[in-house]
């Protein structure tokens, strides 16, 4: 049916001007060009045989100057003055229409401005100018006339301004198929050079050590884009030299050993990631490549490199090492190197990424090692053996949140061999507490030295604290002081602001809590810290604690508290005190579980 | 919530969460020294929902409490449950701050 169409329509064309087999074959032909000279050629082949006109001139036409030049003709006789040069289409009247898509006759010797050169030419003409204009601007400007100079017929003109309006139109179109095939190809290469980034981060993301991120530009890149050598140099900078740190598994190793010693750095990365140049080795001979020594000549020469580019290995803050990337037969292209450089962007900062977690590393391991060396010398600080005290038996046990805390307790004997027991607990924790409880401790044991009165001791403590630091930032302290005479067989107590401790009285078989305290060290120098006394029988114990051990919290946020603490202390009263320590321990341990401890905690039993 | 500053009659009062500890100390001291230094010199803590203070928590108030003294100003205490009520016996810290039954009472008291 749809040729049936055709051909009534080919004979009502050849009716009318019986050429439309000529039309045809140009539609075919204009099908099949590939460039714009393509379809000059396929109309000065085409227009004599449809139109009629034997003389023809086709102008190519640079819209962006507006010039004109010939690009095919039919002449045999155009004279080579015009041939070859190049008019502004603005200062021939002719052309000036026809740029901007107009056609037009134009009669032998009318008086038209022309361009000297041209005038000589088309002033005894009869001549036509049409332009093969497309939607979007005019490709090209057709010249026609008759062999024996005759007037153009107008019949014949529409028909070249017909053929000139359908080629432009086949044309265009073949155009906007090569802009959409190109934009494709373009588009593939992006979606490409994007799943390649992808699966660069990916095997970033995986690799755990600088060498294992130096390996993806090695191994992964030198796949992806098919460069045939990697080499990763690195500049050392006191040594002014450049070493080979990695480089892809066909680097012979003598190549990786060598010092690059004579190698501009500089150089490099100016002319190579600067200017982006991507350099060829055809061309190193001479001045340009007179910055290369003679180790990377060699290294050029032995691994047969053709192209090369070299990008830097830049973090956020430093430039860690220079890539080369070589090839031997490949052209790189600008587009690879973009490509590389996107890949050096990526490790280089997983790169610098893996530099500072190393840092990281290696400073929490200087400060593990300084808090464990702390913790021992805290642990030091704090009576070990307790056994020196025969009148009665004492346990202790200091457990810590941190390395170091702020709990302490201390176990002394003054001259009248009269023995003091205190603990305290530093507000806070950490190295700042461990300081405090390190001082406090300090005072403590002047203060034993000089005085055998507790009031005194405590109040001379306190106002020593006050007037060594500065408590609003270095905390303040509460203390539990006692000093029992065993030979009297009584003991004073005084409280600084401490948790009250617990008193069992073996004749009464009485649990409680001694409820005496006075200000905690550290708020007022003045403080007056008042002692009580007891007198205690045979077996009788008296428990010291900080208040982790009430404040331990569990999972669901509750707190240990007095009531349990009590009644572990009832359970296990009457068992040895070593045994009363060990259930206390465990009852908090068995009640926290899983939970973190919130705060250091410390444990003194004494048995009379 | 772990605590909340407001200002009331130009008292700048502090509402504590159930716990005062030390778990909301540093932020709490960074924000009421930023108003001290911009010339707060009236605090209220408003103990009113808060079960537990730990040794920060107390502490905490004692170093208000000593600079705000400096700049001639005060630090009041209100609402407080059974528990603080025992901690601050026990720590002979109701001879130090002024306490009161309600947030009312405490504002009234300030000059």
């Amino acid at each position: 049916m749809k040729e049936n169409q055709e051909l009534s329509i080919n004979e009502l064309l050849l009716y009318n001007i019986g050429q439309m087999s000529a039309v045809y074959h140009l539609t075919n032909e204009l099908i099949n060009v590939e460039d714009l000279e393509g379809y000059y050629n396929a109309l000065i082949t085409n227009i004599p045989q449809i139109s009629g006109f034997k003389n023809i001139i086709i102008y190519k036409l640079n819209n962006y100057k507006n010039e004109v030049e010939i690009a095919v003709s039919t002449y045999e006789t155009v004279p080579n003055e015009i041939k070859f040069i190049k008019i502004n289409a603005d200062v021939c009247d002719p052309f000036i229409a026809a740029v901007t898509g107009m056609s037009k006759i134009f009669k032998k010797d009318g008086k038209y401005k022309f361009d000297p050169e041209l005038s000589k030419y088309y002033e005894s003409k009869n001549f036509a100018v049409i332009p093969l204009k497309t939607k979007k601007d005019v490709k090209g400007l057709v010249v026609v006339s008759n062999e024996n100079n005759e007037p153009i017929d107008t019949e014949r003109f529409d028909m070249v301004k017909l053929i000139s309006n359908m080629a432009a139109f086949i044309y265009e179109n073949l155009l906007l198929k090569t802009e959409l095939e190109v934009a494709q190809a373009y588009f593939y290469d992006y979606i490409d050079i994007i799943s390649r980034q992808f699966r660069l981060i990916s095997v970033l993301n995986s690799a755990t050590s600088k060498t294992d991120i130096l390996n993806v530009l090695t191994d992964n890149v030198k796949k992806s884009i098919s460069i045939d050598y990697v080499i990763i140099f690195e500049y050392n900078n006191e040594a002014n030299i450049l070493q080979i740190v990695q480089a892809s598994d066909n680097v012979p190793k003598k190549i990786i050993e060598k010092k690059y010693s004579d190698i501009s750095l500089d150089d490099l990365i100016y002319k190579s990631y600067r200017k982006k140049e991507i350099f060829n080795i055809d061309v190193r001979v001479g001045d340009k490549f007179s910055f290369y020594g003679k180790n990377i000549r060699e290294l050029l020469n032995e691994l047969k490199i053709n192209n090369f580019v070299i990008v830097p290995l830049l973090g956020k803050e430093s430039l860690f090492s220079v890539v080369f990337f070589g090839t031997i037969d490949k052209k790189i292209t600008t587009q690879d190197f973009d490509e590389l450089r996107m890949f050096c962007n990526q490790v280089g900062t997983a790169y610098e990424n893996e530099l500072l977690t190393e840092k990281i590393k290696i400073l929490n391991n200087q400060m593990e090692e300084d808090l464990n060396t702390a913790s021992q010398i805290q642990q030091s600080l704090l009576p070990k053996d307790l056994s020196l005290f025969d009148d009665f038996d004492i346990v202790a046990e200091n457990i810590q949140t941190s390395y170091i805390g702020g709990d302490f307790y201390l176990v002394n004997k003054n001259t009248n061999n009269e023995v003091f027991i205190a603990i305290g607990d530093v507000c806070g924790h950490g190295p700042s507490a461990a300081l405090v409880m390190a001082l406090i401790m300090q005072i403590y044991n002047d203060e034993i030295k000089e005085s055998d009165d507790l009031s005194e001791i405590l109040n001379n403590v306190n106002n020593r604290y006050c007037n060594s630091v500065e408590t609003d930032i270095a905390g303040f302290v509460t203390s539990f002081a006692v000093q029992v005479n065993p030979k009297e067989k009584f003991f004073y107590f005084a409280n600084a602001g401490h948790n009250y401790p617990y008193y069992y009285n073996s004749k009464l078989k009485t649990l409680t809590q001694i409820e005496q305290s006075t200000f905690f060290f550290g708020l007022d120098e003045n403080t007056k810290y008042e002692k009580s006394k007891i007198e205690y029988n045979k077996n009788d114990i008296l428990i010291l604690y900080t208040d982790g051990i009430v404040e331990a919290v569990n999972e669901k946020n509750e707190q240990f508290g007095y009531v349990r603490f009590e009644k572990v202390l009832r359970d296990s009263i009457d068992l040895s005190i070593d045994i009363i320590k060990t259930n206390v321990i465990t009852a908090v341990k068995n009640f926290v579980k899983t939970k973190e401890f919130n705060d250091d905690w410390t444990i003194v039993i004494s048995k009379f | 919530m772990k605590f909340e500053i407001i200002d009331e009659s130009n008292v700048c009062v502090i509402k504590t969460g159930e716990s005062f500890d030390r778990f909301m100390t540093s932020d709490l001291k960074s924000q009421v020294n930023d108003l001290i230094e911009k010339g707060t010199n009236k605090i209220l803590f408003d103990l009113e929902k808060t079960n537990f203070v730990d040794s920060l928590g107390l502490g905490l108030m004692l170093a208000i409490s000593k600079s705000l003294k400096k700049e001639n100003g005060q630090l009041k205490i209100s609402s407080v449950t059974t528990n603080i009520k025992n901690l601050f016996e026990l720590t002979k810290l109701n001879q130090y701050f002024e306490i009161f039954d309600n947030k009312e009472e405490a504002l009234k008291s300030f000059k």
